[in-house]
């Protein structure tokens, strides 16, 4: 197995991307590969608090850090019990490290410029997240990023949509 | 951990897909696992009487002791190329898995889709370009299919030329 990869997955907190994280920590993750949650919030219109992180997105955020709601309330995203729960385990249990990122602004440019930035190995995500049109296969950041990413993408389907 | 897994990667020998295998050998296949290879056949390309036989369901699985004998592959009508029955090899090998090949008739887009449903796999490599002539693509028109129609996890892996 190569050694030390950095698996990245798209977070939205949606029930398709806990099925990617799950799948991404049961069949890819292994000892000493690095886990990067990633999670993109939309652009806010008031921009006095988080100007600094904008154009690079939030630090590295490591597994204790983000665990805590109060560091979480600087970002403004609010830690979901599953996911942390998820990650918990695969942290001892797969002797993995894991990170969270967060960025600002459109999912499909973002997810592919974290896979740049961060050097990814390989990135996983659900087919469709929290967009109110259901009825396409693939949602369209799944999709673009499918398209455009320069390392494999792993798309997990959420096995309730039929097709 | 999973208890065993059908790891599935589509096969036409190109070198896309020759890198679509390497990395599933690389990074997702682990001791245990079943490593299948699907190759899919233009329909009517009958070389024998026995290919009509395996048109609905595609072929038995061959081992990798028979996918490596060009004898056998023949009947089959079906010529891998020496790299990738190494990097199978190799990998049945190292990693101490089982590597079977199946061998469908018919459109590769359908045919892909029905072996995740019938075999069952439990994920599925591809490349993002095999032999087909538009190679301006980024992404051939198989894979498109694939990853939207499978029913399990689709890895789509980039061959860069």
């Amino acid at each position: 197995m190569t050694k030390d990869r950095k698996i990245g997955v798209a977070v939205d907190f949606s029930k398709g991307s806990k099925l990617a994280l799950k799948w991404a920590i049961d069949n890819l993750l292994d000892k000493d590969d690095t886990l990067f949650l990633i999670h993109v919030k939309p652009k806010l219109s008031d921009e006095s608090r988080n100007l600094l992180w904008y154009a690079t997105g939030s630090p590295l955020i490591p597994l204790i850090e983000f665990r805590e709601k109060e560091v979480m309330k600087k970002y403004e995203v609010d830690p979901d019990p599953e996911v942390l729960d998820m990650v918990d385990t695969a942290s001892t249990q797969k002797e993995a490290t894991i990170v969270a990122k967060i960025y600002w602004g459109d999912p499909r440019d973002k997810l592919c410029e974290a896979i740049a930035d961060l050097k990814l190995d390989c990135m996983v995500m659900g087919s469709r997240g929290l967009g109110t049109i259901k009825r396409v296969l693939i949602g369209s950041v799944s999709n673009h990023v499918m398209v455009n990413a320069t390392c494999p993408v792993t798309i997990v389907k959420d096995p309730s949509h039929g097709h | 951990m999973e208890g065993e897994r059908r790891i599935g990667v589509a096969v036409d020998f190109s070198p896309s897909s020759r890198n679509a295998l390497k990395w599933a050998v690389d990074n997702v296949v682990r001791k245990g696992d079943h490593l299948i290879l699907l190759t899919i056949r233009p329909e009517g390309m009958y070389e024998g009487g026995e290919m009509q036989l395996w048109e609905a369901t595609g072929s038995p699985f061959i081992p990798s002791s028979d996918f490596c004998n060009p004898d056998i592959m023949k009947k089959y009508g079906v010529k891998p190329d020496p790299e990738t029955l190494d990097i199978a090899t190799t990998a049945a090998r190292q990693k101490e898995v089982e590597v079977l090949m199946k061998i469908f008739w018919g459109d590769p887009r359908e045919k892909l889709c029905e072996a995740i449903d019938n075999i069952p796999l439990s994920c599925i490599i591809v490349g993002n370009r095999g032999l087909g002539k538009l190679q301006r693509v980024i992404m051939g028109s198989v894979s498109n299919y694939v990853v939207n129609h499978s029913s399990c996890p689709v890895t789509v892996v980039k061959h860069h030329d």
